[in-house]
């Protein structure tokens, strides 16, 4: 009888594998050439749907990874190191000098790409081009921006601030009238917009013009912005927590928490996360320190992995997605990612106040387009972004909050970034 | 146990009728808030597919929904990412019932090789097969997936399929019921009608050893269908993930789609409830493999 | 299940004789068709043994001793170089890898002996006539282990978070507020989550082998004028001591595999939990965030080596108090 189970068993498990190789195994005639895009960033899926109706030649199976630190990292440099790579996939900047150093993805210059460069901010290209050669084309960018609830701005009687003094003078009135609002909520573990801030004061936490890496990230400017958070946090001006989880989302809701620090993706979480305070958000430059500047926190490239089985089609898709005014249009329901490329911000203004009503009203695609430019050019990312934003993270989650906690932060960070670098064989100075 | 006081051991035998009593229901009374404790959060689950996003956030979480969504859950389970999830049950079962019947069989044969046949270094293999089940798994698997990354087998079905086919407590436990459950007379009298070695372990010895088997297949089972670790080192391709990684993945997009939340609540009832459902069943066998096997 | 402890006691000099019975084993001279036998019926599961266990331990060691480098700053990618015991003396001066095996063994010493006594009591109580209703209970304890590890962590991280969770809120309206995730009960939650899906299996394992006594010790015991609870604890116990060492070596190996909890719980973004919290998570993350293939295969050594010398220290002690 037990035999007879083991047989059984052994049949359908059988079965099953045969059943699901089947399901995998697509026809493929002499029609257009498949490529496969890895990506997770909304509006991906659409552009990817646009590409495929008004294309005959390529066809794009688009396929939804983990967010790229989550998990959708890992799993490209799996894919390429088993020699399955996708056709093209999405880098964020910070990333893509480690993707380089690693070897995950190759040069593209030969693609002809360089005649695009000056469609982008000077920062933007110089992102993408390492050591001589370009290796990812520019989607979106995400100039920062100040997010503000326009409707209580006017009840408290209070300006967007046009820079940080007045916005820390906003928050010091805010707070003695109304002490249960908080001017905004500080996220406990950033590490992208700490960054962007840091970038927007000056910083340059990585260096590779000396022809080896160097790190700075306890320079004058981070401090300045370290220092500055430091004293808002210690004298309760505004609150900290994880942005986008329960309590924020709560706090946003009830009228708790005023201002984000953004950028014009975060219309569209806005309007996914609190779809009942449409209507009430203005846009205004984020707050300045001496001339008007501004950080970049988040956007995404279009990279071409090592082992990409069809390069030319993929590049062909992404230099689409990265200059087509209709791939504008067709992430525009689902996404409000700023486009890199400078040609494409009024379609983009007009596609998405067309398909997104929750940003009516906002001013940000004026606010975005003039932020764009001004940020500074000369700030480098490091070999290893995704341990750094993670040990970064670490750092604030522990010290946030504390007297001088971010100032902490980052000084454990330097000495952990060095010392991780060097350990991981790089050649590091300072 | 601390609630009854061992000082009441000492009376006597007349006045043990309302102590018993006592005891029991202190006992009974324990148990009942160890399984309260154990099925809140299935029960959390369960509720948990009643219910709408906002529901899930702002309702009490041990009561149904106000409405009832079962079925719209259930449907925009099937329907996400153009119906991943079925793909992926198929693919856990896949592994699940492959992998713990191969498993089975080469474990059964190797604790009837070690209890029926004297051979030279018999107890050094054994002692290394042991040793294989004090090696964390985890410890394994990123080795093996840089293996597999060198021989290009990374991303396939083979890859979380073959290690999970074998299981060396499994080879511990066959021995174990081998020697209780397979007399040696019996392989003499087939030996002497001229069966082969190969014959014999399948004519006599895997019959008798049935319930033994019937537990290492579950115990294999149970252990694949719990292994996260494996597959999501070596799997890429959305098409071949398990229930639990495609899951996580899910889990992990909550950032970007808050409805995620939903979907990995009502995955998670649809992976899990099917499966206790067939297990409360087979559990009385499976115990009663592990007591004969491993204990005499 | 005595066997499993005395077993590996051969990985010592000392060579224990198995007392269980060799029933088949007629000893004297093999004939060539049963070392044929042996060979095909013990030979592949050898083969896939070797494939699945022996060779990427080797391999991880051969790994260990490599490193990259990069020339300047390193757009022209890694090269491999000989590093000699390096990957070592980093791990064992990275505060996350010496913090992280901190915390897993920390995780352990509390883990393991709620776990070992939980099950151990719940055994008892259901094999002893203390308790009604036992074949429900046992159905019902039991049913966790069923459940896949990454849903139990999935949805107690909801049960542990503010805003979905039930008990948080009514933990709240009883004026106590916790914090699941944060701090040092961060350690405590993930305990509960490892207990909740291990107890009715653990408690299964010693139930098991506490209804295999014989009952005549029992009812020896009990015309002595034991009451239940004396005879659970002098009588029952002892006997079931085995099945008890081989709940606590597998546990003990369990919690050194610390991953899918603290991964959910790190994942879910609002914990003080980190990406390199215990070493196989930092395993993790050097494979696959940093692609830093020579140190996971370094970290995988060492996890194994931990488990190898717990492993050893398990064992010799149960022996020395089985020798007893």
């Amino acid at each position: 009888m037990f035999t007879r189970t083991v047989a059984a068993l052994v049949g359908l498990a059988a079965s099953l594998l045969l059943a699901s190789c089947g399901l995998s195994d697509d026809a493929n005639g002499n029609q257009p050439t498949t490529i496969t895009y890895w990506s997770w960033v909304s509006g991906s899926r659409e552009m990817v749907d646009r590409f495929n109706a008004t294309h005959d030649d390529i066809r794009v199976n688009f396929e939804l990874i983990p967010s790229g630190t989550s998990g959708g990292y890992s799993k490209m440099f799996n894919a390429v190191r088993a020699g399955r790579a996708p056709d093209i996939v999405t880098v964020e900047y910070p990333e893509l000098p480690g993707f380089v150093t690693q070897n995950v993805v190759q040069p593209i210059t030969r693609y002809g790409v360089e005649e695009l460069a000056g469609r982008y901010p000077e920062w933007t290209w110089r992102q993408v081009a390492l050591g001589g050669e370009v290796y990812a084309l520019p989607k979106d960018i995400a100039p920062q921006v100040l997010f503000y609830r326009a409707d209580l701005f006017e009840e408290y009687g209070l300006e967007p601030p046009a820079t940080w003094e007045e916005y820390r003078a906003e928050a010091e009135r805010l707070h003695e009238e109304h002490p249960d609002v908080s001017m905004t909520t500080f996220p406990t573990a950033d590490a992208g917009l700490l960054a962007g801030l840091a970038w927007q004061a000056g910083a340059d936490w990585f260096d590779t013009s000396s022809g080896q890496w160097r790190v700075d990230t306890t320079d004058e400017a981070t401090r300045r912005v370290a220092d500055y958070w430091d004293s808002l946090l210690a004298d309760g001006l505004v609150t900290a927590g994880p942005t986008f989880a329960e309590q924020h989302i709560t706090d946003l809701e009830a009228g708790r928490s005023l201002t984000l620090i953004a950028a014009p993706w975060t219309a569209a979480n806005l309007s996914r996360f609190v779809p009942d305070l449409a209507g009430t958000w203005g846009v205004a430059p984020l707050p300045a320190w001496d001339l008007a500047a501004s950080g970049n926190y988040g956007g995404s490239t279009m990279a071409l992995p090592v082992g990409s089985p069809h390069p030319e089609e993929a590049m062909e898709f992404a230099r689409w997605v990265s200059t087509s005014p209709d791939a504008i249009a067709a992430a525009a329901p689902v996404s409000t990612a700023f486009p890199a490329n400078a040609d494409l911000a009024d379609d983009w203004r007009t596609a998405v106040e067309e398909a997104n009503p929750y940003t009516h009203g906002m001013n940000l695609a004026a606010v975005a387009a003039a932020a764009a430019p001004t940020i500074p050019p000369s700030w480098e990312w490091g070999p290893d972004m995704t341990d750094g934003f993670s040990r970064l993270n670490d750092e604030t989650t522990l010290d946030i909050g504390l007297p001088g906690g971010l100032a902490t932060a980052f000084r454990d960070w330097q000495d952990a970034t060095v010392d991780q670098l060097r350990r991981r064989g790089y050649d590091v100075t300072g | 146990m601390s609630a009854a006081a061992p000082a009441t051991d000492a009376t006597p035998r007349a006045t043990q009728g309302t102590a018993w009593w006592l005891r029991r229901s202190t006992g009974t009374a324990l148990c009942a808030i160890a399984a309260l404790y154990t099925l809140a959060p299935l029960i959390w689950l369960l509720f948990g597919v009643t219910k709408t996003l906002p529901e899930l956030y702002s309702s009490n979480g041990f009561s149904p929904s106000a409405g009832f969504h079962v079925f719209g859950n259930i449907a925009d389970l099937f329907r996400q990412d153009d119906g991943v999830f079925a793909r992926w049950i198929l693919n856990t079962a896949v592994y699940a019932v492959g992998g713990a019947a191969v498993a089975t069989l080469l474990s059964v044969a190797a604790g009837y090789a070690f209890d029926k046949f004297d051979f030279k270094g018999r107890e050094k293999w054994y002692a290394v097969v042991i040793a294989g089940v004090l090696v964390p798994h985890t410890a394994i698997v990123v080795p093996l997936y840089l293996m597999a990354a060198q021989v290009r087998m990374t991303d396939t079905l083979w890859s979380v399929l073959i290690p999970v086919m074998v299981n060396p407590f499994g080879v511990y436990l066959a021995r174990a019921y081998s020697s209780g459950a397979v007399p040696g007379e019996l392989l003499e009298a087939a030996r002497i009608d001229g069966a082969g070695e190969l014959r014999t372990f399948f004519t006599v010895g895997l019959r008798l050893m049935g319930p033994g088997a019937l537990t290492i297949f579950l115990f294999q089972f149970i252990a694949i269908w719990n292994n996260f670790f494996l597959p999501l080192v070596m799997l890429t391709d959305n098409d071949l993930f398990t229930i639990g990684q495609g899951l996580f993945t899910w889990n992990s997009a909550v950032g970007q789609n808050p409805d995620y939340t939903r979907l990995v609540v009502v995955g998670s009832a649809v992976a899990t409830i099917p499966l206790i459902l067939l297990f409360i069943p087979l559990q009385r066998r499976w115990r009663a493999g592990l007591a004969e096997g491993g204990i005499r | 299940m005595a066997s499993l402890t005395s077993a590996t006691r051969l990985r010592g000099r000392t060579r224990a004789a198995r007392p269980a019975a060799r029933a088949g084993a007629t000893g004297g001279t093999v004939r060539p068709q049963r070392r044929a036998g042996v060979l095909l019926l013990l030979g592949p599961f050898f083969v896939l043994f070797a494939l699945t266990y022996l060779a990427p331990m080797a391999y991880a060691l051969w790994l260990s001793f490599f490193r990259e480098k990069f020339e300047g700053v390193g757009w022209e990618g890694p090269q491999r170089v000989f590093a000699g015991f390096h990957n070592y003396t980093r791990a064992l001066t990275d505060t996350d890898f010496l913090q992280g095996t901190g915390r897993v063994l920390l995780y352990g010493l509390v883990y393991v002996p709620v776990l070992i006594a939980l099950a151990a009591t719940f055994a008892l109580l259901l094999d002893s006539a203390l308790t009604a209703a036992r074949r429900f209970f046992q159905t019902v304890l039991f049913l966790p282990h069923i459940v896949p590890g990454l849903i139990a962590a999935i949805v107690w991280v909801y049960l542990y978070t503010p805003g979905l969770s039930p008990v948080i809120d009514a933990l709240d309206s009883a004026g106590v507020h916790v914090d699941f995730l944060n701090g040092g009960g961060v350690l405590f939650s993930l305990v509960n989550i490892a207990v909740w899906q291990a107890l009715g299996f653990n408690m299964v394992l010693i139930y098991v082998a506490l209804q295999a006594i014989p009952r005549n010790t029992v009812e020896a015991a009990r015309i002595d004028g034991a009451g239940e609870i004396r005879t659970a604890f002098s009588v029952k116990l002892p006997q079931v001591f085995p099945a008890v060492m081989v709940a606590t070596l597998f546990t003990i190996i369990g919690s050194l595999q610390l991953f899918t909890e603290p991964q959910i719980v790190q994942s879910s973004g609002n914990s003080s939990v980190t990406g390199s919290w215990t070493p196989n998570m930092l395993a993790y993350s050097a494979a696959f965030e940093s692609n830093d293939y020579h140190y996971a295969a370094t970290i995988s050594v060492l996890i194994a080596l931990l488990a190898g010398v717990l492993s050893f220290v398990v064992t010799t002690l149960a022996n020395r108090r089985n020798a007893r």
